[in-house]
Formats: structure tokens, C-alpha cells, sequence
């Protein structure tokens, strides 16, 4: 029961602030405002804060099935897919979308390395509740 | 045999100890933490504002910088922080100042900005210099690059990125990168250099597809600054006392003044860390051998049914001191893990906010900080049982089992 509600509220946590925290907490940059009047364009970084909402759910998600369901084996899966959603988040930033080309940009100096922070301890959170899962499963 | 079928040794002894009272272990690792990471991160704070001055000092290569009247603020925020920024006045100038007692050489530079949409998603400056009488940039560039840049090569600072192609996008055209320079920590760092003639051809480009620059001077035939070197033996605060007399229409900006205002503000801040970490070390050890002393002293007569049952008194403070290393070693783990995680994502991020020169160590100098934070944070737990050890290792068993009664 406690692992239950202290692993679920860390993980649903954590996703929170991946998922919201690039839109209110710790921004990413606005858009350009390009030179001919044409209107703004958005960079990449925008773009994967917007993917980073989709990955911070799904592990926010999770974190919630982790809170509602009591057997420990599909708790271990729930948290495999933590596991993997917090690898995504991290991965996104920094490999699969990417941001801004200066790194003295607010995506680069803050939003990005806040969300490799969370997705750090997201994904040791989840290894840890694998971990000691297994422990009681086999227990 | 402990009940999982282990010997029981003086180190599994602890082991189940720490186990069997996990509050009081948090507390004692949570302790332990906060100085790994006061300690780890303070130091890695100090190093890289160390590493920062000492860049920039030798970066800043001119003594003396001469800008329009009115611009100096302006030019110290491209020299430190890089904030874009463009001023023009009369190149004719260069000749008088280079003939100036005490002056030893004298280089123009000319300062223009990117668009947004060019090739950093935010304006940079753009900065040229004169190949022929340059001894700022081009020592610079020497590091990475022999034989200097061509006409047409660009030069960008270290947090500039570059397509894969090596090429940037100024003014919707596509440029050469011919190197990127090393980390500065000052505005340099995204900046992109390039000769006189390049940026008179940049911007020739700029102006056939259409692009006008919004200045009451157009760029091409002025300057923005001149970069001058001093004789060793000259003021260079009387030298830009005489400029500033004989020409109104100047600012001069004296590097050194910049230099040891950042370096007060510095020295400030260090002491303050240095003295900080001191205090908390003390406080630690303090904190740890009180729970120490309260917890080895309810323990007493578990530690006198162990010597009946045969453990000496060394092994009793063999047991003591590796519980004590146990949580010191968790603790300074984690404490260091906690600032790790602080310290080097959100670098680019503390300097930007401390607004002072800011370059993270190398990889040599974070190991040798990292063993220094263990090592000392680690030495607080055994130190603050040791007096515990040995009061418990000179008790009298027969009088401690009877205590009380």
C-alpha cells in the first residue's frame, strides 16, 4: 500500500512537470518574428515541448494505473513503461527534435536541462520501484 | 550467522544496525548529503568562476576600447554578455590613435547583428576585424586553426551551433565555417568573426536580396571600435583620459577597470561559498556526533550482551566506525549525485544568472573535486563516531548490564 501511493504520486509528479512544466515552469523560447512582416515562426524547441506534453502524460498516466492496481507484477509493467517514457523524455530534447542552435537560448540554458533532470529521476524512480517489485514478488 | 545466512561480521553487523532503523539512517545520510553537496557543488561553483576570470582576462586582449559617445554600455554587453549590438563612427580615427604616445597598436573592429531567422533562432554579433593589424581574435583563432581564416570564412564562438555542412545562415545566404573557437565565458561566445572584406561582402549580399540595415550610418567604410594596445610602461587611465580630451565624440572603455570589478565581485562571492562550506562541515559533524553519542548510549547494553557473547572491544568499534562509514559513504553519494544534477545541466543557466564569467571544469579538474567533496564529506560520519567507539569500547560490561537496575 505505501509503495503503492509513494510510487505512484512520484511518478505522476515527475510527468507532470515534464509534460507542463516547458509550458508554464521553466518556458521554452517564443517565436521568431521574421524580418519581412510575415508573421512568426516557431522553433524546435517548441516542438518538443509539445512532445514532451504527450510523454510526461503517458508517464503521468502510468503513474496513476500504479496508484489504482494492487498486483505487484502488473505494477513491475507499469513501471517498465515508466521506465521507457522517462528514456523518450530525455531523448527527445536532446536527440529526436532538438532545439534552438545557441546554447545561451532559455530553451537551452533552462527548459532543457530541467526536463533531463526530471526524466533522470523518473527513470531512477522507475528502476527502483522495478527493483525492489521483483524483491517482493520473489520474496 | 545473521537470519539471511550471512557470517556476521563487524561489517554485516552495521549493515543490519543501518537496516533495522531506517529513520534514524535517513537522517543520518540526509545529513551527510546536504554537506557532499554543499561541499561538491560549492566547489565546482568556485572553480568554474576561477576558470571564468582567468578566461576572460586573457581573452579580453586590448587594453583600452575605443566606441561612438554614448555606445559604452552597449560595448561592454557585447564584450561580456553578447548582447547584439550595433554603432558606427568615422575609420579615420584608427590612424590618429595608432599615432597616440603610448599606443602601441591599434585595431578596428566593426560590429553588425543577424536577423532572428538566421542561423542561431536569436540575433548574434557579428563581428569583424582587420587581418592586417588584428591581435585580439587572431591569436585566438591561431589555437584552433593555423594559417588564420580566408576572405569569405566565418569563425563562431563556442556556443554557436553549425550545420552538419559546416555552414551558417546569415541574411538568407549560406556561409563557410572555417572553426569554432574555444569557450570564453564572455560574449565572444556567440559572436561570429570574420575579416573586414567578408562582412563588406556579407552584407553586399544582404543589400542584393533586399535587406536594409536600420543605422544613421551604413556599415560599409565605418567602424564600430578600436582595440588598443598599451606600452607596458603607460597609464592606461591617462591614456584614456588624453583620447577622451581630444576627441568628444568617443567613449573609451578601460579593460582592466571591467576586469577587477568582476573580479571583487568574485572574490565576494568566493569567500562567501568557502566560508559557508566550512561552517556547514563543522555543523555537520557536530549534528552527527550528538546522534552518534544518543544512539550508541541507548544502545549500550546491546553492545554488552555482544561482548558476552565474545566480541572484543575492537571489534565493538569496528562495528561503530563502519556504520558510521556506511551512512558517511550513502550520504556523500547521494549528496554529490543531488549537485551533480544541479551543477551541470544548469550551467550555461548560473552564469547567465550570475552575470559573471562562468566555465566549467574539465574532466580532470570535476575528478579531482569530486574526491576532494567524498573524501571530506565521507571523514565527517567515522570522525563523529570515533569518540562513541571508544567510550563504548571502555565500558564495563558487567556495570553497563547492570545499569539501571
Amino acid at each position: 500500500m505505501k509503495n503503492r501511493i509513494l510510487s505512484g504520486a512520484g511518478v505522476i509528479v515527475l510527468g507532470l512537470l515534464i509534460s507542463l512544466g516547458p509550458q508554464f515552469l521553466f518556458k521554452v523560447c517564443g517565436p521568431v518574428v521574421s524580418h519581412d512582416g510575415g508573421g512568426s515562426t516557431w522553433m524546435k524547441c517548441h516542438w518538443s515541448a509539445q512532445a514532451e506534453i504527450g510523454v510526461g502524460a503517458l508517464a503521468a498516466a502510468l503513474g496513476i494505473a500504479i496508484l489504482l492496481f494492487v498486483s505487484r507484477e502488473t505494477r513491475i509493467g507499469l513501471s517498465v513503461g515508466v521506465f521507457f517514457s522517462a528514456v523518450l523524455a530525455a531523448l527527445i530534447p536532446h536527440v529526436l527534435i532538438g532545439g534552438c542552435s545557441m546554447a545561451s537560448m532559455p530553451c537551452q540554458t533552462l527548459a532543457f536541462p530541467a526536463i533531463t533532470v526530471f526524466s533522470i529521476l523518473l527513470l531512477v524512480f522507475s528502476l527502483g520501484n522495478i527493483v525492489y517489485l521483483i524483491r517482493r514478488v520473489k520474496q | 550467522m545473521s537470519e539471511n545466512g550471512y557470517p556476521l561480521s563487524a561489517g554485516r553487523l552495521s549493515w543490519e544496525n543501518l537496516r533495522r532503523r531506517p529513520f534514524r539512517t535517513a537522517c543520518l545520510i540526509v545529513v551527510v548529503s546536504i554537506l557532499a553537496f554543499t561541499l561538491f557543488g560549492g566547489s565546482i561553483l568556485v572553480s568554474s568562476l576561477q576558470n571564468g576570470l582567468d578566461s576572460m582576462s586573457k581573452r579580453f586582449g586590448a587594453d583600452l576600447m575605443v566606441v561612438p559617445a554614448g555606445y559604452a554600455s552597449k560595448a561592454e554587453a557585447v564584450l561580456l554578455r553578447g548582447e547584439p549590438s550595433f554603432f558606427y563612427f568615422d575609420g579615420a580615427l584608427v590612424q590618429q590613435l595608432a599615432e597616440t604616445d603610448g599606443i602601441v597598436q591599434a585595431s578596428p573592429q566593426c560590429f553588425l547583428t543577424s536577423l532572428s531567422a538566421d542561423c542561431c533562432d536569436a540575433p548574434v554579433q557579428l563581428i569583424a576585424f582587420d587581418p592586417a593589424t588584428d591581435f585580439v581574435i587572431q591569436p585566438w583563432i591561431a589555437e584552433v586553426r593555423s594559417g588564420g581564416i580566408g576572405e569569405g570564412q566565418l569563425v563562431v564562438g563556442s556556443r554557436i551551433t553549425v550545420h552538419a555542412d559546416n555552414t551558417i545562415q546569415l541574411f538568407n545566404q549560406y556561409y563557410p565555417v572555417a572553426a569554432r573557437l574555444s569557450e570564453t565565458a564572455t560574449g565572444f561566445d556567440t559572436s561570429i568573426f570574420m575579416t573586414r572584406n567578408t562582412m563588406d561582402f556579407i552584407i553586399d549580399n544582404a543589400h542584393k536580396a533586399g535587406y536594409n540595415f536600420i543605422s544613421d550610418k551604413e556599415p560599409e567604410g565605418s567602424i564600430s571600435a578600436v582595440m588598443l594596445r598599451l606600452d607596458q610602461d603607460a597609464s592606461a587611465k591617462s591614456i584614456a583620459y588624453a583620447i577622451k580630451r581630444d576627441n568628444q565624440n568617443v567613449d573609451v572603455i578601460v579593460s582592466q577597470s571591467i576586469l577587477s570589478g568582476i573580479a571583487q565581485a568574485l572574490r565576494g562571492l568566493i569567500v562567501y561559498i568557502n566560508s559557508f562550506s566550512i561552517v556547514l562541515w563543522i555543523v555537520a559533524v557536530i549534528i552527527l556526533t550528538a546522534v552518534f553519542s544518543g544512539s550508541i548510549n541507548e544502545r549500550k547494553k546491546e553492545f554488552a550482551i555482544l561482548r558476552i557473547l565474545g566480541a572484543t572491544r575492537k571489534r565493538l568499534i569496528r562495528i561503530i566506525v563502519s556504520e558510521s562509514s556506511l551512512t558517511g559513504l550513502a550520504g556523500s553519494l547521494a549528496g554529490i549525485a543531488a549537485a551533480s544534477l544541479l551543477v551541470f545541466p544548469f550551467s550555461t543557466y548560473i552564469g547567465i544568472k550570475l552575470q559573471l564569467p562562468y566555465i566549467r571544469p574539465g574532466p580532470g579538474g570535476i575528478l579531482t573535486l569530486f574526491l576532494f567533496s567524498l573524501v571530506l564529506s565521507f571523514a565527517a560520519g567515522p570522525l563523529a563516531a570515533v569518540y562513541s567507539a571508544f567510550k563504548i569500547g571502555r565500558a564495563e560490561t558487567y556495570f553497563t548490564m547492570r545499569e539501571g537496575e
